[in-house]
């Protein structure tokens, strides 16, 4: 009775975190094509202005640069992260099966999702990296981007209102940017702590074995 | 599942898979194993009594023994207690 209170707890506990982490991932593309969608517009919208306007040539071309970075970072980013989302979503199909089965349904689980962790944990690593210069770039972009609007506060409302919008959606982004990495970092620290854990429960079964 | 996984996780899934009698073929394709390493995991095992050779239908099929029962509970027991006082994510 006591074992099966503590499979259900653990298998609910299990559940919540993968549907957690699941709904991370997804922020993560969401964000990835963004981000990108945003890159491109910012190198399209910095590029036409060059041509138009020479005054503001010292920030359009830092804009059109930031621009390149933070599209190749994005496509890194939703690549990465659509491989996790791959190989988390197999896991998360498998069926946990007969009530009789389900302690080893669940070992099962535990085991799918620590190799996974072992094996995605330098990607996680990259994931949390790219996403902070991601965060950090857009927070450029918008600074730039109110830069150039004061210079052409006078402009009138029709340039002045896009202007605004740009640095908000800037700064929306740059907020998500830096809230995905704290959130995968949570789930890093607690997974490195159950790698490290795991390691001793080897310890634990290599010495069973050795049993005679 | 093509993940790095340790020793003991791939004897615990060998074992598991074979409560029923299962061929050798069968064991590699489904711990994904190549045939080497899978044939050097299954001699382990066999040399330390958890598996058997059992002949069904003619053929040498392999079966988890009862002396493996006490590796696959300490196993299942150790994992599940990994995630005992794990925090509870919010978004």
């Amino acid at each position: 009775m006591e074992l099966d209170m503590e499979i259900t707890n653990t298998e609910i506990k299990i559940k919540k975190e993968m549907r957690h982490f699941m709904a991370l991932v997804v922020m993560s593309i969401a964000f990835g094509g963004i981000a990108m969608g945003l890159a491109i517009a910012s190198i399209t919208t910095n590029a036409l202005a060059l041509t138009t306007t020479i005054s503001n040539i010292f920030l359009n071309i830092p804009s059109i640069g930031i621009g390149f970075i933070v599209a190749y970072l994005a496509i890194r980013y939703i690549i990465s992260t659509v491989e996790i989302f791959d190989k988390f979503d197999e896991i998360q199909e498998d069926e946990m099966g007969e009530k009789n089965q389900a302690r080893e349904k669940l070992t099962e689980r535990i085991v799918k999702l620590i190799a996974l962790y072992r094996d995605e944990k330098p990607q996680i690593k990259r994931m949390i990296l790219v996403s902070k210069i991601a965060g950090v770039c857009f927070l450029t972009n918008a600074l730039i981007a109110t830069v150039t609007l004061l210079f052409n506060i006078n402009a009138g409302t029709a340039e002045v209102i896009p202007g605004v919008g740009g640095i908000l959606v800037s700064i929306v982004m740059s907020a998500v940017g830096f809230f995905l990495p704290s959130s995968f970092r949570k789930y890093s620290v607690c997974w490195d702590e159950r790698l490290v854990r795991s390691l001793e429960a080897e310890k634990k079964i290599a010495s069973f074995m050795e049993e005679p | 599942m093509n993940n790095r996984r340790t020793q003991y996780e791939i004897y615990w899934e060998i074992l598991t898979f074979c409560k029923t009698p299962r061929s050798i073929t069968q064991i590699i394709q489904r711990c994904n194993l190549n045939s080497k390493i899978g044939q050097d995991y299954i001699e382990f095992l066999e040399s330390k009594g958890y598996l058997a050779k059992t002949p069904v239908d003619n053929k040498s099929l392999y079966i988890t023994t009862s002396t493996a029962t006490g590796y696959i509970d300490i196993f299942m027991k150790l994992y599940l207690e990994l995630f005992k006082n794990s925090p509870e994510f919010r978004l």
